[in-house]
């Protein structure tokens, strides 16, 4: 294979398909009555988040594409470009997401970068675009070196992770119930998905899918959405601003500001950074397994249910 | 897709919703009452059981004494938001009273009590 071999920018082609998309089910809520909400500047913020991760991929994109291409010069690999090579890669890269996505929420330094996608209190296609700007910093392209190695085609890798989220667009809806069951059981579905943006305690940390939900099955993170128990969408503790500026940056300075305040030894500083979200020196804060907890306590009848086992 | 082109579209449909979405009156902001106030802090403070609430003129936020201390809840949209107070820096405005905060995600709110008012809504607040 030579590097001649290119593949659609497949996240920029779907634009048009997306805004066509948003303004379906904008009617189908409105014609219907139910299915969603929709607010103005919430919206309007997660497509400028959407362009600006658009924009940040397409200036900071080179620093990955560099390390791919070192990658893929060290590799005496090359599997291809065969359909079912193609196919693979997809179904690896989708294990790969996984992984990043599940670091995404239990390491803060990614934490860091993924909490903007989960910044909103609405779930509808607008918040499938809210997304980070500031992925590169997470050096989070270290997962796909593997596939690589491999012998999979940087470009092919790309194009297997466009496609991931374009799938994962069409699940950010309220409008579409539960699917048949063989779905359910394989697939991420907008049931799936709307469990992982509750933040409800028993919703916390669980369905990282982005293709395949098996991965959450076999690894042991799946919770189903229940109907009992409403999903909260948003963050444990909302933000207080719309500023997309705010919203893509918030976490880091947090971050930034708690590893640097005075007095700390360099291990607590090393594991604002590394530890779970709501790690604190001196037990200010709760982590998601504190409030697990505590709503168990509050909760008895809970324990053994579904995200509290 | 050529960024001639991808550019304009991105604007064109970000302005194009927005103005669809208000026209549709989906801009209209959260209002409280006492008991959609108190339920909405329980919302984000489970464990700060609500003693007082003071819903401010305009209902688009409520002051909260709870049993972990003072707060505010207040609308963000459609939704709302809540936090403590401790650590503001308040300033009066003719119109309202702003608290300042060192919170990169929560950086102030805005509460919408005439002048006449503000100083009992400080007493009100407590030390902060
Ligand atoms: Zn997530
Ligand atoms: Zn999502």
């Amino acid at each position: 294979m030579t590097d001649m071999m290119t593949y659609p920018d497949v996240v920029n082609l779907a634009v048009p398909f997306f805004i066509a998309a948003i303004l379906i089910e904008l009617t189908w809520i409105a014609v219907k009555g139910r299915g969603g909400r929709y607010e103005t500047r919430d919206a309007v913020t997660s497509l400028v988040m959407g362009a600006g991760s658009v924009a940040s991929g397409i200036l900071l994109g080179f620093i990955a594409w560099g390390f791919f291409m070192v990658l893929w010069q060290i590799t005496p690999l090359d599997l291809g470009t065969s359909w079912w090579v193609v196919l693979l890669c997809f179904v690896l890269d989708d294990l790969r997401y996984y992984w990043v996505h599940r670091f995404g929420h239990r390491i803060r330094w990614v934490w860091a970068s993924h909490v903007n996608h989960h910044s909103s209190q609405h779930y509808n296609l607008t918040t499938a675009l809210r997304q980070t700007w500031s992925g590169t910093f997470t050096f989070m392209m270290v997962m796909r070196a593997p596939l690589i190695l491999l012998g999979f085609h940087p470009a092919m890798v790309l194009f297997a992770g466009g496609l991931n989220l374009i799938y994962q667009f069409w699940i950010h809806t309220e409008a579409i119930g539960k699917l048949p069951r063989w779905v359910e059981a394989v697939m991420n579905t907008p049931s799936h998905h709307r469990a992982h943006h509750g933040r409800n305690p028993r919703y916390l940390d669980c369905n990282y899918a982005g293709v395949f939900i098996i991965w959450d099955r076999m690894f042991g993170t799946f919770v189903p959405e229940i109907e009992s128990d409403k999903v909260d969408y948003g963050l444990v503790h909302n933000l207080g601003t719309f500023n997309p500026l705010r919203v893509a940056f918030h976490e880091w300075i947090g971050m930034l500001r708690d590893m640097t305040q005075p007095g700390l030894t360099l291990r607590e500083r090393v594991k604002y950074a590394v530890l779970p979200p709501g790690y604190s020196h001196d037990g200010s804060r709760q982590t998601s397994e504190q409030i697990k907890e505590d709503h168990l306590r509050a909760n008895p009848k809970d324990r053994g249910t579904p995200g509290f086992s | 897709m050529p960024l001639h082109i991808l550019g304009p579209m991105v604007v064109i449909g970000v302005i194009g919703v927005a103005i669809l979405l208000h026209l549709m009156g989906l801009s209209k902001r959260l209002r409280f009452d006492e008991s959609t106030a108190r339920a909405a802090w329980l919302r984000h403070f489970p464990d700060a059981s609500v003693r007082t609430v003071h819903v401010a003129p305009d209902g688009h936020a409520a002051l909260i004494h709870s049993t972990d201390g003072p707060g505010i809840v207040w609308a963000m949209g459609a939704d709302s938001a809540a936090r403590f107070v401790q650590g503001a820096r308040p300033e009066q405005r003719p119109d309202r009273l702003v608290l300042h905060f060192r919170d990169i995600g929560t950086p102030t709110i805005r509460l919408a009590v005439p002048a006449a008012l503000q100083d009992d809504w400080l007493k009100e607040i407590g030390p902060l």
